[in-house]
């Protein structure tokens, strides 16, 4: 049965002939097929699951909430995407969605105008990134260890800001309708977040994925020096990576203000820990096992669908993390496990652990 | 049992496997005996690599059987390998950078001794272990990550033979040595053989077979094609021969040196110094030359190429077309263009595919309004330096890491064709390459150098240089030792100079014979 498998190869044939045969290639594609269908196979199963056990959860009215209550989850996760994509890693981007949210609804509440308050909650936003950006090229810091500092550091500045944590309420005469509109308008029937959401990622997504820029973030991510060798500036693409993750982490921070019309400390870094599990099951989407929009935005829907499922059932809070984290940890595992002898070069998690561009020059006696 | 037990150490017979639908090996056979070195060569995706990994048990052959001393053994993962005594030398070297010298040598080795570890005595032993194994001295508290490649191979090498293998086997244990560490090298391999190891020797290079083995296997698509025994009669030919089913040429010998086109430089490096590793360097390349520079490990010349290019920090100038470079985005950017040696790491992208490899250094041309990228143009671009460097397989959306290790330089050369490159640095571009994609990345070199390229070319490869280079410089200790133009150069005086057993004395009494070889210091 498997003679009829086996190439004709016997002959001392001229090399041309053997140009198709080339061993691997036709096993290889079906084999690195199958992790790329975890996720969406696991989002297939959630769907069915929980359309079995709750009759509301596929209605057009519960999947449209879903979507408006995953707006932020997206624009994070997002943003987050960009700078593991360039091969580092952002734990202080929730400090960014704090910092603008903090900004914006303090000035709304101070009376500022609505484009001044959105302006300098941005700027909040992408001064994370500066500070991120300056320890990670220019002093050399590896970004987790980085973006965790400044993440401590951000924590405590807003605070700080606020008194020892007061929340700041906005009540609602006094916000300008622009403002408010942003985090709580409509578009055509449809929750504005969303629509602020898909704009931004489609955005992002066609940044990463069509330009020039986005190619040399891609491979300055995979392998910083051959980047470098390739006559790429690396650092200048590093440094805009990480100031665009925040500024869309900014971004997200002033739709927090303007759709919880204020600020509590501390929530946009709850964000965080989705987002990177969103990013990271975005990556078993890509034969390259490398992360993209969306793949991300795939990645926040099954979490989105899922907590929204959990609460349908009746499940209560206390198991709900629980569940993420065994869906997480099934799809990254099976995704290691079916990747198994697949061509590949560094892991990405490896990655942020070590130096930027770290190169070794020492030398020895002969 | 006892007639056969001495004189076949080891053989594997009808040794079949096949990945999927695609057979890698089918039949293949192989004899060794004790205290002898075999020879196992074959082009890249011959299947040498899947023979060795069934030995060593990385992989389980589909049907065959292998002996060892007559005997037959199940090898189903490489502990029971390395319990039989059969180890092995991988051409990716297996090393953890973050333990010591010292730590890695005897890591699993059993002879770290009690349960504590003197960390001074460990690396005191571990140096002269090294030493007396590779005649090398290697700080033992150094990390491995701060190693050259040829050091970390030096350790490996140590580390086989610190665990007394009956079966040896070396997967192109020279591909980052120079010449002299060869030599050494060989001293040890012929030590075991005369302690009576089998010894496999996997190699490029088929000169170093002409000097080491006593008897060659040579297997062609996952076949046996042939044996040759160097001793009676065959030539190197026949190999070469056997392997590709075909004559091969790799050095038109016979051309007079090139007549550079004009006298102003196209890179000029004046005053190139690292610390510790490169003193000072002067040298041109002028368009239209190929200049090459060699010298043993520790001479400075593993260093050059990233001193030169910016990757690293450095001293002196060095000038592309009359623009100073400060640093490599620079020297791209004037038209040069860098091979580096590590091509895993630094030279290709190993998880994107071969056409985002070939266009990288050519974004500009492919890009549309708003930066946004072309496919169709980059698909051209990719699939015409394919075809024309004959990459295999012919498929720009191949992942780079899928391809072999030749076909991978092929590509990285592609990339800087894509660019227009004119100056180019060119570090071991053919280390652990096979026959075939060396003749054709020399044809695209000397291609190149035809239409006005200057090429610098920093190479541990003798042959190499003999067979391509204008003007040759050989460093020792980080200096000129010596400059070689044309005609004069041979690989015996390039082994000489580089190795410091010819001396300065002898150099310039040499010098007044023939009239291109002269003394720079």
């Amino acid at each position: 049965m498997t003679i009829t498998q086996q190439p004709q190869k016997n002959l001392p044939a001229p090399r041309s002939e053997t140009r198709e045969l080339s061993p691997v290639t036709v096993p290889r594609r079906w084999r690195s097929l199958a992790p790329r269908l975890i996720a969406p196979v696991a989002l297939a199963a959630i769907l069915l699951g929980f359309s079995l056990l709750s009759p509301v959860f596929l209605s057009v009215g519960n999947l449209v909430g879903v979507l408006g209550q995953m707006a932020i989850l997206a624009l994070v996760a997002t943003g987050l995407t960009v700078v593991v994509r360039a091969g580092g890693i952002d734990l202080s981007i929730g400090v960014a969605v704090d910092l603008a949210a903090l900004a914006s609804a303090a000035l709304i509440a101070d009376g500022y105008r609505a484009w001044v308050a959105i302006v300098v909650g941005l700027f909040f936003g992408l001064l994370v990134g500066v500070v991120n950006a300056a320890l990670i090229v220019g002093l050399r810091i590896p970004p987790f260890l980085a973006t965790l500092s400044v993440w401590f550091i951000g924590s405590s500045v807003q605070q700080l800001l606020t008194g020892g944590g007061a929340p700041i309420y906005l009540s609602k005469p006094r916000v300008p309708i622009e403002f408010a509109l942003l985090g709580r308008g409509y578009l055509l029937d449809v929750d504005g977040v969303i629509v602020s959401a898909a704009l931004v990622a489609l955005f992002i997504g066609a940044l990463l994925g069509t330009t020039r820029w986005g190619r040399s973030v891609t491979v300055t991510g995979e392998q910083p020096t051959a980047a470098r060798i390739s006559g790429l500036r690396i650092n200048r693409i590093t440094v805009s990576a990480y100031l665009l993750c925040s500024l869309v982490g900014g971004f997200a921070g002033v739709i927090l203000a303007s759709r919880t019309n204020g600020f509590v400390p501390g929530s946009g870094q709850a964000y965080l820990m989705d987002a990177i599990g969103a990013v990271f099951i975005g990556a078993t989407l890509s034969r390259f096992s490398r992360v993209s929009v969306p793949g991300t935005l795939m990645g926040v829907l099954i979490f989105g669908l899922l907590s929204n499922g959990m609460n349908l059932v009746g499940l209560s809070f206390f198991w709900q993390g629980l569940g993420r984290g065994v869906v997480l940890l099934a799809i990254l595992l099976l995704g290691v496990l079916l990747s198994r002898n697949l061509p590949s070069g560094t892991g990405i998690l490896t990655r942020l652990f070590t130096r930027p561009a770290a190169r070794s020059t020492a030398r020895t006696t002969t | 049992m006892t007639s056969v037990s001495n004189d076949r150490l080891l053989s594997m017979s009808g040794i079949t496997k096949s990945f999927g639908s695609a057979q890698v090996l089918s039949e293949v056979s192989l004899e060794l005996a004790s205290g002898q070195i075999l020879g196992l060569v074959g082009e890249n995706g011959a299947g040498k690599s899947t023979l060795i990994k069934i030995l060593t048990g990385l992989h389980t052959a589909d049907s065959g059987s292998i002996l060892l001393d007559g005997k037959p053994v199940v090898i189903t993962c490489p502990a029971d390998a390395e319990a039989l005594g059969i180890h092995v030398i991988h051409q990716e070297r297996y090393l953890a950078p973050q333990l010591s010298v010292a730590e890695q040598l005897y890591l699993g080795l059993g002879k770290l001794g009690g349960a504590w570890v003197r960390r001074g005595r460990l690396e005191e032993r571990a140096s002269a272990d090294i030493k007396r194994v590779t005649g090398q001295n290697i700080d033992a508290a150094l990390l491995v990550g701060q190693l050259t490649v040829a050091q970390q191979q030096l350790i490996q090498i140590t580390r086989a033979v610190l665990s007394e293998p009956r079966v040896l086997i070396l997967d192109e244990p020279t591909a980052p040595l120079a010449a002299g560490e060869v030599e050494q090298l060989f001293g040890t391999l012929r030590r075991l053989q005369e302690v009576g190891v089998g010894i496999i020797y996997i190699s490029h290079y088929l000169q170093e077979l002409n000097t080491i083995t006593d008897r060659i296997t040579v297997l062609r698509n996952g076949r046996n094609a042939g044996e040759v025994s160097l001793g009676s009669g065959d030539t190197l030919d026949d190999v070469v021969e056997l392997m590709v089913g075909r004559k091969v040429v790799e050095f038109d010998h016979g051309r007079t040196p090139r007549s550079p086109q004009t006298e102003d430089a196209a890179l000029k490096v004046t005053g190139l110094g690292v610390p510790r590793a490169l003193n000072g360097l002067d040298f041109q390349v002028l368009p239209g030359e190929v200049l090459a520079v060699t010298g043993l490990v520790g001479s400075g010349i593993e260093i050059l190429a990233d001193a030169l290019t910016g990757i690293t920090k450095r001293h002196g100038t060095v000038e592309v077309k009359g623009g100073r470079v400060r640093d490599v985005a620079d020297f791209v950017a004037r038209g040069g263009a860098y091979v580096p040696s590590n091509r895993r790491r630094d030279g290709i992208f190993l998880r994107n595919t071969v056409a985002e490899n070939i266009s990288v250094t050519a974004l500009s041309k492919i890009t549309r309004s708003l930066g946004v990228i072309a496919p169709a143009l980059e698909n051209k671009l990719a699939q015409r330096l394919i075809n024309k460097l004959d990459v295999r397989p012919a498929n720009g959306s191949a992942i780079a890491g899928s391809l072999s290790g030749g076909n991978q330089q092929k590509v990285v050369l592609a990339k800087w064709l894509a660019s227009d490159a004119s100056v180019l640095v060119l570090d071991q571009p053919t280390s652990g390459v096979d026959v075939g994609s060396r003749a054709q990345i020399y044809a695209q070199i000397n291609e190149l150098v035809d239409g006005g390229a200057a090429v610098l070319l920093i190479s541990v490869d003798l042959e190499e240089l003999v067979g391509i280079a204008d003007r040759t410089l050989v460093l020792y200790r980080g200096n000129i030792a010596a400059e070689l133009s044309g005609n004069a150069v041979t690989t015996e005086k390039l082994l000489a100079i580089a190795s410091g057993t010819n001396g300065a004395a002898e150099l310039s009494a040499k010098a007044t014979n023939p009239i291109n070889v002269r003394q720079d210091a």
